[in-house]
């Protein structure tokens, strides 16, 4: 579906809707008891971007997300939004999707997203509008009259999502957004947080699976026991990285790659072998291959995020 | 979006909601036709007129029925003489109560006994005294003529020092049937409290919600809506009581408003005082099948409130009286009976309801925060030091 949002936007032209103006976790600290659940964590999301927020189960990604979305206070440590203070009062421009997700399970889906979109400034007939306008963006325009807990279990998510957005935020805070999603539904999403980026907004969601969201995010901070170990462009990252290489060859013995510096060497089919190596001379590898059999793949791979992540907490 | 419209949204929506639940309506009908019941069923069952005494005699001296007659007229009833055949016949028919009294020979006046009801005892004290009476005039030796005057001399009339008018009675029957329903008010809108509390946690929309508003404005909020959807239904009680009363013919108090006022004002300054308490039971608890283990203790408190005020009930201006009305727990219960039934001072209602209100205010303050710091914490109940931590 190719609905431009832009065009039906409630409250004129898109690029006046959004403050320019980057948001900045700066020295966020909080700890529960003895749990240290954030420690001096810092990083800064431009708008206009998808920034994913990534680490393992249990770095403080949802604590963070509470401190931003002032759920949670921080015990040391700002929010900055355009270089002020993040406030209340902006954060009614800001949407949220919790990581826990949770609706008025006997309230009807239109009353309910009216009510929210109400909660956050939008009047009657704007949140009317608007939430008209994400059921229909959102494929379920024709169930705005049940109630939530008579709704599937992936039409629950969409209205979870349609929460986070129906008063149109300038800001998008999703705690593990794509959990529970088909490969279907995590295209549905991708696909409308990239249209909000494109128009201005500033996404940043979490994630623990590194692998799943590297295509979908521009700008990456990879989080481990509170702290940020890796953050940057994805792409910038991975060219940082040191980029493997990929050999397949086939028919051949055992000996061609010894003494060359081997990653993981694996069978694959009978007869065939793939040979992967670390920061060894492409040049002197494939004329060991040619010599050895036929090379069926040879190939230079960057490193993947969880990769780069288990080499900046490695030992 | 400033703090007034944020509670404004959360009220009406906790109206909307709550207003059209099925389970609402249903509380609503059920009270309302319990109401009307017991206002119409005594009245449809009770005595209109004056009562009529079923007196039998046996071996009766002349003139003894005139006599019970202007007896029983004393007493603002009838007599029905009858002169029974034998002693036993007529035993027999008191012991099924066919009679009410029974009169034998010239001394003896019986009763059946366990099911006497006063009036009958009162008939047949006057009767054997008639019959006392009697014998000593005639042992005096005075003709059987004279003494029928003398016997049947009108009673002189009987006056009260504080006057006793039908509208104490029925003051006393408002008051009675007030106080049952702020009890069953203050527990039960204390109850939507706690669950609806419960329900925004346990459903985790919560963490949504206060992205947008803050605790305590969402607090205020559940707490005005409900308030305001209970005190409709109140008014929708009282109402259709004061209908159903007017319809069968009840006499109705002048004071009557003032009664209802007073209920009202308490009912206020009760649900103020119990609801955020209430509020901070479902935020301390995870479970719905916690919930009523963690409101336990208020709804003790009220109990105890009810259970005060009826012996208030019985002296409204006791010691008891006298001093619940500055607990602040009990206050709500028991100062609308002392109100309307007792003599307070004039400084007793506006001093009572200043200790009220600073005793809300420090509750409020307590309970609130035990909700904001419990309404986003999941998992095992929350410890009670846990939750007025800041």
């Amino acid at each position: 579906m190719s609905v431009s949002l832009l065009s039906e936007r409630t409250g004129g032209s898109p690029s006046g809707r959004y403050r320019p103006g980057p948001l900045e976790l700066a020295g966020l600290r909080r700890r529960y008891g003895r749990t240290v659940a954030l420690d001096g964590l810092s990083f800064t999301i431009e708008p206009g971007q998808i920034f994913g927020f990534l680490g393992p189960n249990g770095a403080g990604k949802t604590t963070a997300m509470r401190i931003v979305m002032g759920i949670e206070p921080p015990d040391a440590g700002a929010v900055r939004w355009g270089g002020r203070l993040l406030t209340h009062t902006d954060r009614l421009a800001f949407g949220y999707m919790p990581e826990q997700r949770g609706l008025y399970p006997k309230m009807r889906v239109r009353d309910h997203l009216v009510y929210l979109a109400r909660l956050h400034g939008l009047t009657t007939g704007q949140a009317a509008a608007a939430c008209d306008r994400w059921l229909r963006r959102l494929g379920i325009g024709a169930k705005g009259y049940e109630r939530v807990e008579a709704l599937s279990h992936g039409n629950q998510q969409r209205v979870q999502l349609a929460a986070a957005l129906v008063h149109d935020p300038q800001v998008l805070v999703l705690d593990e957004p794509f959990s529970g999603l088909d490969p279907l539904g995590i295209e549905d999403m991708t696909g409308v947080l990239r249209e909000l980026a494109h128009a201005g907004a500033t996404v940043v969601f979490s994630s623990h699976q590194l692998d799943l969201v590297e295509d979908v995010c521009e700008e990456v901070a990879i989080v481990d026991r509170g702290r940020v170990v890796l953050a940057g462009s994805v792409r910038a990252l991975k060219q940082r990285g040191s980029p493997k290489l990929v050999v397949e060859v086939e028919g051949t013995g055992s000996d061609w790659y010894a003494g060359l510096p081997t990653a993981a060497v694996e069978p694959t089919d009978p007869g065939r072998v793939r040979v992967r190596f670390h920061d060894a001379d492409p040049q002197v590898v494939l004329d060991r291959a040619r010599a050895a059999g036929k090379v069926r793949r040879f190939a230079i791979e960057e490193p993947s995020l969880s990769e780069l992540f288990l080499q900046a907490v490695g030992p | 979006m400033r703090a007034v419209s944020a509670v404004r949204l959360v009220a009406v929506r906790e109206l909307r909601e709550r207003g059209r639940s099925k389970a609402f309506w249903a509380g609503t009908i059920v009270l309302l036709v319990g109401v009307v019941a017991a206002t119409i069923v005594p009245a449809m069952l009770g005595h209109h007129g004056p009562r009529t005494f079923q007196v039998g005699t046996v071996r009766a001296p002349g003139g003894l029925a005139s006599s019970v007659i202007s007896d029983a007229a004393a007493l603002g009833g009838r007599a029905h003489v009858r002169a029974m055949g034998s002693a036993i016949q007529a035993r027999s028919a008191l012991a099924a109560q066919t009679l009410d009294l029974v009169v034998e020979g010239e001394t003896t006046v019986l009763v059946q006994g366990p099911k006497t009801d006063q009036s009958v005892t009162g008939l047949a004290h006057l009767v054997a005294r008639d019959l006392a009476v009697k014998a000593r005039l005639q042992a005096a030796g005075l003709p059987a003529g004279r003494i029928r005057g003398l016997v049947r001399a009108a009673p002189a009339p009987v006056r009260s020092l504080l006057p006793v008018s039908p509208d104490n009675q029925a003051s006393k029957a408002i008051v009675v049937a007030g106080t049952i329903i702020l009890y069953f008010a203050l527990t039960a809108y204390g109850g939507w409290v706690t669950s609806g509390v419960l329900e925004e946690k346990s459903s985790r929309v919560a963490e949504v919600i206060l992205s947008a508003v803050r605790p305590p404005a969402l607090l205020a909020g559940k707490v005005i809506g409900i308030g305001l959807l209970g005190l409709g239904q109140l008014a929708a009680v009282a109402l259709t009581a004061t209908i159903a009363a007017i319809a069968v013919g009840r006499h109705l108090p002048p004071s009557t408003p003032e009664a209802i006022g007073v209920i009202a004002l308490w009912f206020l300054l009760g649900y103020a005082f119990y609801c955020s308490a209430f509020a901070a039971a479902g935020a301390a608890s995870s479970r719905q099948e916690q919930a009523p283990t963690v409101a336990g203790p208020l709804t003790v408190l009220i109990l105890l409130g009810y259970l005060v005020s009826l012996s208030v009930l019985s002296n409204p201006d006791g010691a008891l009286a006298r001093i619940t009305p500055f607990v602040p727990p009990l206050a709500p219960l028991v100062m609308p009976v002392r109100m309307l039934l007792g003599h307070p001072q004039p400084w007793e209602l506006p001093a009572s309801a200043a200790v009220m209100l600073a005793a809300t205010y420090g509750l409020v303050r307590l309970a609130g925060r035990a909700y904001s710091g419990n309404i986003l914490r999941f998992g095992g109940r929350v410890t009670l030091r846990d939750a007025v931590r800041p």
